[in-house]
């Protein structure tokens, strides 16, 4: 299996919205790398539900996203790093060109970016 | 390091320990824990993980550190990445030894499917809830 990298956020914008508009429900699974928890699990029928979902997120969080039809060969994951911070707003609505960069959005860009594994 | 156990943020259904809690993701090389402490402690853990975004009826499971030295998992201080620093600084990954990696990647097995298959049980039944 092959990644592929989205280097901005209107690239993993865009695929969150292909693939909710394509194949859902969508399922989600939301890691806490290095914090000594297990995955969440969630079932998302629309972008304002994994908006819900990504409000709570702090920012070392990692989103995995798959169409509950690709669940046997998960050709497509989208993988979110940084929780909304990184995405620039609601996934449900347009873009938010959003206040200028706080420490906080600072820290996310340093991570590496939303990714698409195929 | 002291016998006296390593943490782990678990989601509790009907006061039971799910094995399910213990398993390794796809990419992951040792299970993320705390080492305990008296601060920060058990309350704290969970707090950090929970201002995450850690959702669910949240508990704190201890297992000894005699299990890990039993499963010769070897336990590694790497930084956490909760929002407290100094929850951080306690966190420790239990991961298979150097001679037991080699191994699997000569028979091409990966880290994950070895560790849920034969450490991920042996973890479950130690556990026990603290918080």
């Amino acid at each position: 299996m092959s990644t592929s990298f989205l280097s901005d956020t209107s690239a993993v914008r865009t695929a969150v919205g292909k693939l909710f508009e394509e194949k859902p429900p969508v399922l989600v699974e939301v890691r806490f790398p290095k914090m000594g928890a297990s995955p969440d699990w969630f079932l998302c029928e629309d972008a304002a539900a994994l908006d819900a979902i990504l409000d709570r997120l702090g920012s070392d969080t990692e989103v995995y996203l798959n169409s509950v039809w690709d669940l046997k060969n998960p050709a497509g994951t989208i993988v979110i790093r940084g929780g909304k911070a990184c995405l620039g707003g609601s996934l449900a609505g347009p873009a938010d060109p959003g206040p200028a960069p706080t420490k906080h959005a600072e820290a996310a860009d340093n991570n590496p970016r939303p990714t698409r594994k195929e | 390091m002291p016998d006296d156990g390593l943490l782990r943020v678990i989601v509790v259904r009907k006061g039971n320990v799910r094995a399910t809690e213990f398993r390794l993701r796809d990419g992951e090389i040792g299970l993320s824990m705390f080492r305990s402490a008296d601060q920060p402690g058990p309350s704290a853990i969970l707090a950090a993980v929970r201002a995450a975004g850690k959702q669910g009826d949240l508990g704190v499971a201890e297992i000894p550190v005699s299990v890990f030295r039993r499963l010769r998992l070897r336990l590694v201080r790497t930084p956490g990445g909760t929002p407290d620093p100094a929850v951080n600084a306690l966190h420790v990954e239990a991961r298979p030894s150097w001679p037991r990696r080699l191994v699997l990647r000569i028979r091409g097995v990966p880290i994950h499917e070895w560790f849920n298959e034969r450490i991920t049980p042996e973890l479950a039944a130690a556990a026990k809830l603290v918080e």
